[in-house]
């Protein structure tokens, strides 16, 4: 069903009803996606996916329903049920549905067929190739990929707001799962270019092949470097922090603070809706409110938090056009693309400087090692010890320690190269980050 | 939810290229979630999801596509690109004939669309107001109540077809105590897998006021110290440590691919001798337990590890054929869109012969974990990590002081062994575990245990 087609059968139910102010938000997607090991394809899978979401003002209260039914009478069925869940609020948020005529960024339309099987067997059995001729230490576990998906984003309001965005993605990606004698270890890599195969599987050989061997090291307190890989892992953990609403209910400790200083004079970040290598660009929110690139920290200054209709009314300030929506979800507040402005130091040159410490290669387990209402965090951790400048040798089994607000105003260099993470309406990019004094456990 | 005549087409279809073997798996799930922030409600999510998936295995290579569109069309379209991907249309033609069959259903009294939303919106309130009037350093609490009813269908061209529905409920309240600045959590989120006669056998105000105490008790806490030491793990969500450092190791997803520090070791000594571990999808009206596995196998009660021995594997189908061994009734996905592989249910340790209060009285020095939060695992290396929420230092065979922000690693096969004590407390807690099939309700547990020795997160 065309969201057209979605829109009027909704905005009539929801007239029907005797309703004045609702929106609909639909997401409608394909995806194809395909892996190889052993040198042939081991499974390929597609999907098609579509869901609504209706949301209403009644009685003084938001209520919403969603469905991925899109049958006319479970789209129908949405106008009673967001009706009835209006009717359990009682927080005092006002309902607020957009009337701006805002101007949009006019972005690329994606068009043309999305790859096919072939194309993307053919990518992820070339890769594995290389995956074998690259190392002898290459084991049958090792797996490579190609995956495609688009997605139509599209919002319609009873204000005579009407949106619609499509975005692309797709990477190819390799697991290389190295053994010597009985020790593993494992890598993952993946671009976003289906002609970077050779360079991919590269890097993640490299990467698991460096992870051999690797020990412990003795407990204490050490400088830090953070690949830009894991300095995405942190602020992807951390991004509630930036949430206006979180900073209202107390559940960030940036309340209030907005131009004050936070962070080291070198960190600047910022939440990018059009950064260049997303491909998962969006040109407004989920509320309708055409988005913008801004600077949340400058020069260690907090600029801003992110705020949606309802909470920068709360706040007294505009919205910032963060408002947030999966199809199942109520609105909330989400940065589109995090971003740590690059410094001007090569890493060799951080390394250099940092001269003793720990360069960190992977972080795990966030989901339950850091909270972001405390930022304290300790997590399970790899990388190579640093001495006098130099990695020199692969460690792993400890933990690093510390609290990311303090650990904003301890950093002391950025490296000059972001790497972006997967594509995605919320994505992250980082250069690497050195930041000072941090609690590592082991032996 | 579909019919029979066109269940076999669509398998019919799905194997007309080559396959040799299909599976249709369709599901209806409706869930119902409130928020409560500042003891007030502040959202409803009220979702209805629908959708069928459908598998081809030529061997162990597999071929899924998945669909919301529901016409027979669009199912036909979806049979259609499983068998397209795999090659083209043989000449034999196929003719599935399905025998639809059931297994025993789940006792729910009541079920949660026969319940009112107001209801079910008091539960938390009541629970909110319980965190509340814990302390006046409780400046926030963020409460949660969801209940979830999914009925899912599997039909296969050998025949089987099955359907099964699963009702789950739960209440999660997060309490944030502050001191100035210094802001702490505390968590509590009892779940079951039956109905809303659960919230009758827990008092939802005693839920806040759990997660309520343990913020209180973290922010009158200090860090824990870092390194290496002796650590006593309480029972319930403690079983994390076992479904972290082991649980995911035995999952046939990793080990059928040699993939996993645990293959090639059936049969062997893995643990120490006092361990013996389970995975049980078939405990009644429990949280991780399932009607039936989402390819129609019925649940069973799968002993992992006894006294110390590595007995057997989780493994669903395609771990079947990789491994050449049977099937364990454990193939799950969060729903129609994720392919399903092996996964845990309810997967705890058994009690064991040792004294709880001698488990404390044992310890010279070291921590004391009351209470666990989430983890994960790398099965290749076994290295798993898991944070503890509520903590306490431990001295000449005392509880003291409590401690904060601590976190546990190690690796698989090194922590079994070094599970040295093991109390008799059995009990399980709820959780969420996310893996390659998506997140899925499980099940931990275990009773007091000892470590020997693990490496201690902190400062």
């Amino acid at each position: 069903m065309e969201f057209a087609t979605i829109k009027d059968v909704l905005f009539a139910a929801a007239r029907r009803a005797g309703l004045t102010e609702f929106d609909v938000y639909c997401r409608i997607g394909k995806s194809l996606s395909l892996d190889a090991m052993k040198k042939e394809q081991n499974s390929f899978s597609a999907s098609t996916a579509a869901g609504v979401s209706f949301r209403c003002a009644a009685g003084g209260h938001i209520g919403s329903a969603s469905t991925e039914s899109l049958t006319k009478e479970d789209l129908e069925d949405l106008v009673p049920r967001a009706v009835a869940a209006s009717r359990v609020i009682d927080s005092d948020e006002t309902p607020i549905f957009y009337d701006k005529k805002d101007e949009y960024v006019s972005l690329q339309k994606e068009a043309g067929d999305l790859p096919d099987v072939a194309d993307l067997r053919r990518v992820a059995l070339a890769m594995q190739e290389e995956l074998f001729a690259q190392s002898a230490l290459t084991t049958d576990a090792s797996t490579t990929g190609a995956s495609v998906s688009r997605v139509t984003v599209a919002l319609a309001n009873s204000n005579g707001i009407t949106l619609s965005h499509t975005a692309e993605n797709r990477y190819i990606s390799a697991e290389a799962v190295v053994k010597k004698g009985n020790e593993a270890a494992s890598a993952f890599a993946f671009s976003p270019s289906f002609k970077e195969g050779k360079t991919v599987v590269g890097k993640a050989v490299r990467e698991a092949t460096e992870r051999l061997g690797a020990k412990g090291l003795p407990t204490g307190v050490y400088d830090v470097i953070f690949s830009p890989r894991e300095m995405r892992t942190l602020l992807s953990a951390f991004s509630p922090i930036f949430s206006g609403k979180n900073a209202l209910m107390g559940l960030s400790r940036l309340a209030g603070k907005e131009g004050t200083t936070i962070a080291s004079e070198c960190f600047t970040l910022f939440d990018d809706p059009f950064y260049p290598e997303n491909t998962m660009k969006m040109p407004f929110d989920a509320e309708g409110v055409a988005t913008r690139t801004k600077p949340l920290i400058e020069k260690g200054v907090l600029k801003t938090l992110l705020y949606d209709l309802a909470t920068a009314k709360k706040a007294g300030v505009a919205t910032t056009g963060n408002a947030s929506r999966g199809v199942s979800e109520p609105v909330s507040i989400s940065p589109y693309c995090l971003a740590v402005a690059p410094g001007n130091e090569s890493e060799e040159e951080l390394l250099a400087r940092m001269g003793n410490g720990i360069y960190i290669t992977e972080l795990k387990g966030l989901h339950a090692g850091a909270s972001a209402v405390t930022g304290d965090f300790s997590i399970e951790s790899a990388g190579f010890l640093v001495e006098n400048g130099k990695k020199t040798r692969a460690v792993k089994g400890f933990t690093v320690a510390g609290n990311f607000y303090d650990l904003l105003k301890s950093v002391a260099g950025v490296s000059d190269r972001a790497e972006m993470g997967f594509p995605g309406f919320f994505a992250t990019a980082a250069p690497a980050v050195f930041c000072k004094g941090l609690s590592v456990a082991c032996e | 939810m579909i019919e029979k005549r066109l269940l076999e087409e669509l398998l019919d279809i799905a194997v007309s290229t080559g396959a040799d073997f299909a599976e249709v798996f369709a599901e209806r799930e409706h869930t119902e979630q409130i928020r409560l922030m500042e003891g007030k409600v502040e959202s409803v999510k009220d979702h209805f999801l629908a959708g069928v998936g459908i598998r081809a295995f030529c061997g162990t290579k597999t071929y899924y596509a998945s669909t919301a569109d529901l016409t027979p069309a669009g199912l036909r379209a979806c049979a259609a690109t499983v068998a397209g991907a795999l090659g083209e249309k043989s000449p034999f033609a196929h003719a599935v004939s399905l025998t639809p069959d059931a297994l025993p259903k789940d006792t729910v009294q009541t079920f949660p669309a026969d319940a009112e939303t107001a209801r079910k919106a008091e539960i938390l309130r009541e629970a909110g107001a319980g965190a509340y009037a814990v302390s006046d350093k409780i400046r926030q609490v963020v409460g949660t109540y969801v209940d979830v009813d999914r009925t899912f269908l599997v039909a296969n061209t050998a025949g089987l077809c099955r359907e099964g529905r699963k009702v789950r409920t739960r209440l999660a309240m997060q309490a944030m105590a502050a001191n100035g600045e210094d802001t702490q959590s505390g968590f509590c989120g009892p779940g079951s897998g039956v109905g809303m006669e659960f919230f009758e056998r827990i008092s939802p105000r005693a839920v806040g006021e759990k997660a309520a105490r343990e913020a209180l008790v973290n922010l009158s806490a200090a860090y824990c110290p870092a390194g290496t030491m002796t650590v006593a793990i309480e029972n319930g969500f403690g079983g994390v440590i076992f479904h972290e450092a082991c649980g995911h190791s035995l999952e046939a997803t990793s080990v059928g691919i040699g993939a996993s520090e645990m293959a090639g070791k059936q049969g062997t000594l893995i643990a120490n001798p006092k361990v013996t571990a389970v995975d049980d999808g078939t405990l009644p009206g429990a949280w991780g337990s399932i009607p039936m596995d989402d390819e129609g196998n019925a649940p069973r009660r799968t002993v992992l590890i006894e006294n110390g021995v590595l007995k057997n594997y989780m493994i669903d189908r395609l771990g079947s054929r990789r491994m050449g061994m049977p099937m364990t009734g454990s193939s799950r996905r969060q729903d129609y869109r994720y392919e399903p592989t092996s996964r845990m249910t309810n997967t705890f340790i058994e009690n064991g012969p040792d004294r709880n209060e001698d488990i404390i009285a044992s310890m010279e020095y070291g921590l004391y974990a009351k209470s666990m939060g989430g983890g994960s695992v790398d099965p290749l290396t076994g290295a798993f990590n898991f944070s503890v929420r509520e903590g306490y230092i431990v001295r000449n065979g005392k509880i003291c002081e409590p401690v904060r922000g601590a976190s546990l690693i190690g690796t698989g096969t090194e922590i079994l062994k070094n599970i040295d004590m093991v109390g008799q407390n059995l009990e399980t807690a709820e959780g969420m575990c996310g893996s390659s099939s998506g997140s899925i309700p499980t099940n931990v547990g275990q009773p007091l245990i000892r470590v020997a020795k693990i490496t201690v997160g902190g400062r």
